[in-house]
């Protein structure tokens, strides 16, 4: 890639795949390209770390970020599904976070993370909405600057953070991906009902009026969608006592 | 998860944390209108997506507009002309990685298969406490109690092309990434000291991968 006024447009996962492919045949050019497209990816994140740990050298970065994408360009495989983008963010912030100067961050935060992530995970199901920083401060006993710092932290580094002591387990890809599945298999008001009521925690006499239907009418849809749900999810005859049908 | 009730799925559901993927499709505008519709019930609710998103949503801010520099271009160049300097700049390594892989499998597998916790726990600190072989003898794994009760668990190979390949270790919570590096003229090896504090109450939670 040439330098020079070229805008650093978002790259797509194709050409990263292509570039990965060149360069492991021996194509050096290629991976210079992957780092002049992904530079900008580096340089964001070094900045972000930069916020938590300002001593650090950001040129030091950049380059632990460079490796980074090395490493994801040595192992990532390109013939499978897989977005490269996601790969190469984890291993930079990675390489960044565990360098010798940024590592310290690491150790010292690693208690009031847990202890914010733990607060914000218990105090979202109490409310059953965002809890505000001062009821977070309250029930971890910091500063709201503490606990602001520290979400911040968290939504940063989260990845490397979990890989040192697995402390926000409460993450579950392949739930999302089944429920939002089964919901796509229902009919649109079964979906609808089933969103509202469990994820947003309408009523069914809100939901009945905001669909224009009776309650009666939605107390059947909302019933029939859980059968369907459970059937989808969890294979046709499983009752909610757990004996398996024919 | 069979008898699990649906209710209960859902209800904890809305709570689970949004994966990164999730929140990129999300940025990107990729998700479906269920999808859109789940993450946004949680992003109402979570101080810590909310924020993950915002940081993405810098990302992608941050890559729209940049331009990249002549500077930048020559610093992304001489980074490539000194990696090539470097002993393990391997460009077939990937070749071998896919070689080594199911060595590290089978030995995960025996690991799991074959580990008992009492093994560790009821024998003379200081002695190997269980050897692995691979069929065909190239790869070795063997783990020694300490005598400061810490566990090191070594790996040995006598494939040469091997150099460099790195391995992901984690047992319970704990975790490392180790490189095999040459041993001798016929071997390499690497090994990883797990603290005492740090073993796991279950040692079958193992898992060994080839990074």
């Amino acid at each position: 890639m040439e330098a020079g006024s070229k805008k650093n447009s978002i790259c797509t996962d194709k050409v990263d795949r292509e570039l990965v492919t060149l360069y492991r045949k021996g194509d050096e050019r290629a991976f210079v390209s992957l780092l002049d497209l992904h530079i900008a990816l580096i340089k964001y994140w070094a900045r972000v770390v930069l916020q938590k740990a300002y001593w650090a050298n950001p040129e030091d970065l950049v380059q632990e970020g460079r490796i980074g994408l090395w490493d994801t360009a040595k192992v990532f495989d390109v013939s499978r599904k897989g977005n490269f983008d996601g790969w190469a963010r984890r291993s930079c912030i990675g390489r960044m976070f565990d360098s010798a100067e940024v590592s310290l961050v690491k150790r010292a935060l690693r208690k009031r993370l847990k202890k914010v992530a733990a607060a914000q995970d218990e105090l979202m199901k109490q409310l059953g909405r965002m809890p505000t920083l001062v009821e977070l401060a309250e029930a971890t006993n910091l500063s709201v600057e503490q606990v602001d710092a520290a979400l911040n932290a968290l939504a940063a580094f989260t990845l490397p953070i979990d890989d040192a002591d697995g402390s926000l387990a409460n993450e579950d890809p392949y739930q999302f991906q089944l429920i939002g599945d089964a919901l796509n298999q229902l009919t649109e008001d079964q979906a609808e009902v089933i969103i509202r009521y469990h994820f947003y925690g309408h009523e069914l006499k809100e939901i009945a009026k905001a669909l224009g239907k009776s309650n009666e009418n939605i107390r059947q849809i909302h019933k029939r969608a859980k059968q369907k749900l459970r059937d989808i999810i969890y294979g046709k005859g499983n009752r909610r006592d757990g004996i398996r049908g024919h | 998860m069979g008898s699990e009730d649906i209710e209960q799925l859902l209800e904890n559901a809305r709570f689970k944390h949004l994966s990164e993927a999730t929140l990129v499709s999300y940025r990107d505008k990729q998700l479906d209108k269920i999808g859109l519709a789940l993450a946004d019930a949680h992003l109402k609710l979570c101080l810590i997506c909310d924020r993950k998103l915002t940081f993405l949503k810098g990302e992608a801010e941050a890559r729209e507009s940049y331009e990249l520099t002549e500077e930048d271009h020559a610093a992304n160049e001489q980074f490539v002309r000194g990696l090539k300097k470097k002993k393990d700049f391997r460009p077939d390594l990937q070749k071998e990685i896919e070689r080594f892989n199911p060595y590290i499998l089978g030995l995960q597998n025996a690991w799991v298969h074959r580990y008992s916790p009492e093994a560790v726990r009821g024998s003379k600190k200081g002695n190997v406490k269980w050897r692995y072989k691979s069929k065909d003898g190239v790869l070795k794994a063997w783990l020694v109690l300490e005598t400061d009760h810490s566990l090191t668990v070594h790996f040995s190979a006598s494939d040469l092309k091997w150099e460099g390949i790195r391995i992901r270790f984690r047992l319970g919570p704990f975790r490392k990434v180790v490189t095999l590096e040459r041993e001798g003229d016929l071997t390499v090896a690497a090994k990883v000291k797990i603290p005492r504090r740090s073993l796991a109450k279950k040692m079958d939670d193992v898992s060994i991968e080839v990074l």
